[in-house]
């Protein structure tokens, strides 16, 4: 047998060094001292580890040794920009959720071992979108989870903290056991667990062995549904972004949904190779019933965690179509991924503006925020961008990932029949969650103030009769760095969407797959007279309409049909009516511009 | 289908996983928990994974179950003893388990599987070792981490804060800390806060 | 010697035992006992297919310590938890939590 050990300069192992001996060390610091040490302390310890892991991964990549794509190896893990991708979007919302934490669990005690678990789940979430073996995602899985399930329910004498964390773990657990009953199924059928043998066993796969395949990778899906929010598997989610910590709720829905996703982009790819058509369309269908089931229960809710979780659930549908399009566009996964980082920052910075008022208001209840746009402009203000965001409004960095996943489910109409009703249905969920999405805007900014019912002493200041309310200072610089990427990357998506393009897994992946999906790959591309790059450049610079070959016509097309219809929505929200008709509206452009492109080709 | 000790340890380890979940005192039940660990332990020694298997009877039997047992003495007097699950909940659960069973046991026996030939080597302690400090190395860090984490998730879940401890009259002058206190503190702010509040709202107007 | 297909079987009667108790127990402990369950039944698969596949080898026994090692972790947090709840409740029946339904 060949002793392989893994490089110990490999970026997961560097940040595993680095966020492990500084997240061990947190909870000893308490140790030599008899007093617990403030939130301060520990918090920046914590962020100076989470800035460091950064910085290693951004050096790794300036360097040019990364390799590009996702790299299936011989070892557990592999240093590649797939994995660094998704590190960076974790990091990122682990960040937020330490900085904003400081502030707002400033007066819950056991600080160490707090920012100690936040940091041990990142190495988990960063060890999952590195590793390239059934176990070690497994092993990483857990590793995530774990510190997940304690932190849920850290403000120990919280009733509703406990349970939502009862909740989480409970489902948790089943998820966790049906991910190792799934991974032991596929080690049964090849023998292995490393991702690349498993793929290279079941292209040869004995036509015996497919319907344990089937139930195999059908858990794996449950088991990362769970985590990912997917529509049969996300009863937990509301009640558990509720019940936790808000910071803690960022972190679950911003980070560990996304290694999540990291996870089932890993195991679809070898989904593909044993059931190619019916896979995608199956996960198409779980897209599509994700998307709306979360918008429609979020129109109903009250609490902003709740409206929040509930938008969660409707933006893993979108990330899903590009998840169930990926054998067929890059395009697609190029989208998915670009979501993936922007929807980390926008929820993310959507739950820490809602802890941010809660911390002064004392309420999640929105009927509350009436006039708050006027007593806190920086909180509102960001919270609005993020929820203008969420919902894909133009220019925010939100807009560019729909828009790119949608332009790919118009493209992929040409090999598999069904794609653009993916695009139609997430326009139209787009247009549905403006609807909530306003709701709050308008009670911030357009509804009269009301007697808030408490306002925590520590954030008024000025003299009897001037009071102001001072803005918690912390929670507003993360989100000004928020509302920097927001709206920086809206006006100059460029760069994301080239390290997104960097790290969507090259096509040699699906060279293993099954020839008559091969061949549909390459038809496209022939009718498409280029590669699938080319046209990811082109939408990037849709703006100067004048190209030559059909399916950069049907790019164009989609863009006009779409920023008009968005920008009626948007003054929908401005003027604060119902936006019913304009839906309507929407629903009209839109379909029109679909059909057209499809007839195209 | 002939070996009677397998099927002797079968029965028993579905049996008992039965009854852990579905006799009354959770007491028993625990060790019917115990018992199908047991069984799955020597369904590995029938397999010739005598080492998995001791550490399945350390782990699982020796300390995990150990463990529940402690907790379920610690709070047994309570009133969720007495389950009461409705017996149409039951019913369909059964149902489900029945479908489960007949659709998956359906496909593997149709599968290929049924026709594998066992070999005769065995995977080797040696190999388990080999594989685990050298292929799977990275795993089992963050499998130590894991570990580490759950012991510090555990400890400040089970630890008992004392109110009293920490520094007083730090972090804009709150005065002494309390631990009923919600972490944002509101709550108290506002009953406070009667006329600041009001003032606040007369600058509004 | 029992041949693998007998493995499997066992295995999955397990995993529907304790899909049965995850679906119909409100009670937290049956419900870990439930997962504590699904996942030797994993354990179990990967042990039979580690001996009994045509070409053995240690990577399903490899995979079922760190299956054990990974179930004891959760078990030590979700007691930690249930301790929690057991403080503030004195009572864990799930079904009697419903604040936060809704």
């Amino acid at each position: 047998m060949v002793i392989s050990m893994v490089d110990l300069y490999s970026t997961p192992i560097i940040l595993t060094i680095i966020l492990g001996v500084t997240g061990l060390i947190l909870p000893l610091l308490d140790a030599f001292r008899r007093r617990d040490m403030s939130h301060k302390v520990h918090g920046s310890i914590a962020f100076g580890a989470l800035i460091l892991s950064i910085a290693v991964i951004l050096v790794r990549i300036a360097s040019g040794s990364i390799p590009l794509g996702i790299v299936f190896t011989d070892q557990v893990i592999a240093d590649d920009m797939f994995g660094s991708f998704f590190s960076i979007a974790m990091l990122i919302v682990a960040i937020v959720a330490v900085v904003s934490s400081i502030e707002y669990m400033r007066r819950v005690p056991n600080p160490g071992p707090y920012y100690s678990l936040i940091l041990l789940s990142s190495i988990g979430m960063v060890m999952l979108a590195y590793s390239t073996d059934l176990l070690m995602l497994i092993v990483a899985w857990e590793l995530m989870s774990i510190p997940t399930y304690v932190l849920a329910a850290f403000k120990k004498k919280d009733p509703l903290a406990n349970e939502a964390a009862i909740k989480y773990f409970l489902f948790g657990a089943l998820a966790s056991g049906m991910l190792i009953y799934a991974a032991s199924l596929i080690y049964g059928i090849t023998g292995s667990t490393n991702i690349a043998a498993v793929m290279q066993a079941l292209i040869s796969i004995d036509q015996g062995l497919r319907p344990l395949a089937f139930i195999a990778l059908a858990l794996l899906i449950a088991g990362f549904g769970f985590k990912m929010a997917l529509v049969p598997f996300h009863m937990w989610i509301p009640d558990t972004y509720e019940g936790a910590p808000t910071p803690i709720s960022a972190l679950l829905s911003a980070a560990t949904k996304k290694a999540g996703f990291a996870a089932a982009f890993k195991a679809v790819i070898f989904g593909m190779l044993v059931f190619n058509v019916e896979w995608s369309l199956m996960l198409a269908v779980i897209a599509v019933l994700t998307m709306t089931i979360g918008n429609l229960a979020a129109l109903t809710q009250r609490s902003m965690t709740r409206i929040l979780a509930y938008s969660s659930i409707s933006q893993a549908g979108y990330m899903l179509i590009g998840l169930s399009l990926a054998p067929y566009s890059d395009l697609a996964m190029q989208g998915a991924l670009f979501h993936v980082m922007n929807h980390a920052v926008m929820k993310s910075s959507a739950f820490i503006a809602a802890a941010g008022i809660a911390l002064v208001i004392g309420t999640m209840n929105i009927d509350q925020y009436r006039g708050i746009g006027r007593r806190m402009p920086l909180i509102s203000l960001v919270m609005a961008v993020s929820l203008l965001a969420l919902a894909g409004v133009p220019p925010l960095n939100g807009f560019w990932s729909k828009f790119i996943l949608f332009a790919a489910a118009v493209n992929a109409g040409s090999t598999v029949s069904w794609a653009p009703y993916l695009a139609i249905a997430g326009i139209l969920n787009s247009a549905l969650s403006l609807g909530y999405y306003a709701w709050v805007i308008r009670r911030m900014y357009f509804d009269e103030p009301v007697t808030i019912p408490t306002v925590n002493q520590s954030y008024v200041y000025g003299r009897a009769g001037v009071l102001k309310i001072k803005e918690p200072r912390l929670i507003l610089a993360t989100l000004l760095f928020a509302l920097a990427f927001m709206v920086g990357f809206g006006v100059y998506p460029a760069p994301l969407i080239a390290f997104s393009q960097a790290s969507v897994p090259s096509s040699d992946v699906f060279s293993l797959l099954p020839i008559e999906v091969q061949s549909n790959i390459v038809s496209d591309q022939q009718r498409y007279g280029g590669s699938s790059v080319e046209m990811e450049v082109e939408v990037e610079d849709h703006g100067d309409g004048s190209h030559g070959s059909e399916g950069d016509a049907a790019t164009i097309t989609t863009v006009v049909g779409y920023e008009p219809s968005t920008l009626e929505g948007e003054d929908g929200t401005d003027t604060g009516s119902t936006n019913g008709d304009k839906t309507d509206g929407e629903l009209n452009a839109t379909t029109n511009a679909t059909s057209t492109i499809g007839h195209k080709p | 289908m002939s070996d009677p000790y397998f099927i002797t340890v079968s029965v028993i380890t579905i049996a008992s996983a039965i009854i852990a979940l579905e006799f009354r005192e959770l007491i028993y039940g625990a060790i019917a928990l115990a018992v199908t660990l047991l069984g799955i332990a020597i369904f590995f020694v029938l397999l010739d994974a005598t080492f998995v298997a001791m550490f399945q009877i350390t782990v699982y039997v020796g300390a995990v179950v150990v463990l529940i047992i402690f907790t379920i003495m610690l709070v047994r007097r309570e009133a969720w003893l007495r389950l009461d699950e409705g017996g149409r909940r039951r019913v369909m659960g059964a149902v489900i388990a029945l479908a489960i069973i007949g659709l998956l046991g359906a496909l593997l026996a149709a599968s290929s599987i049924a026709r594998w030939q066992a070999s005769e080597s065995v995977p080797t302690l040696m190999q388990i070792g080999e594989e685990m400090l050298t292929y799977y190395s990275p795993a089992f860090i963050a499998l130590a981490l894991t570990l580490a984490a759950s012991v510090v998730g555990a400890l400040v879940l089970a630890k008992v804060d004392r109110g009293k401890g920490r520094d007083k009259g730090k972090g804009e002058g709150e005065g002494e800390w309390d631990e009923e206190e919600s972490s944002s503190g509101f709550e108290r702010g506002g009953e406070l806060e009667g006329e600041r509040k009001e003032s606040v709202e007369g600058e509004e107007r | 010697m029992a041949e693998i297909l007998d493995y499997t079987i066992v295995s999955i009667i397990l995993l529907a035992i304790g899909i049965y108790g995850l679906t119909v127990k409100r009670n937290f402990i049956r419900m870990l006992f439930a997962v504590e369950i699904i996942v030797n039944a994993a354990n179990l698969n990967l042990v039979a297919f580690s001996r009994l596949m045509p070409s053995p080898n240690a990577t399903g026994q490899t995979f079922a310590l760190f299956s054990i090692a990974i179930a004891a972790a959760e078990v030590a947090v979700g007691l930690a938890l249930m301790i929690v709840a057991y403080r503030i409740y004195r009572n864990i029946d799930i079904k009697g939590l419903k604040r936060l339904s809704g």
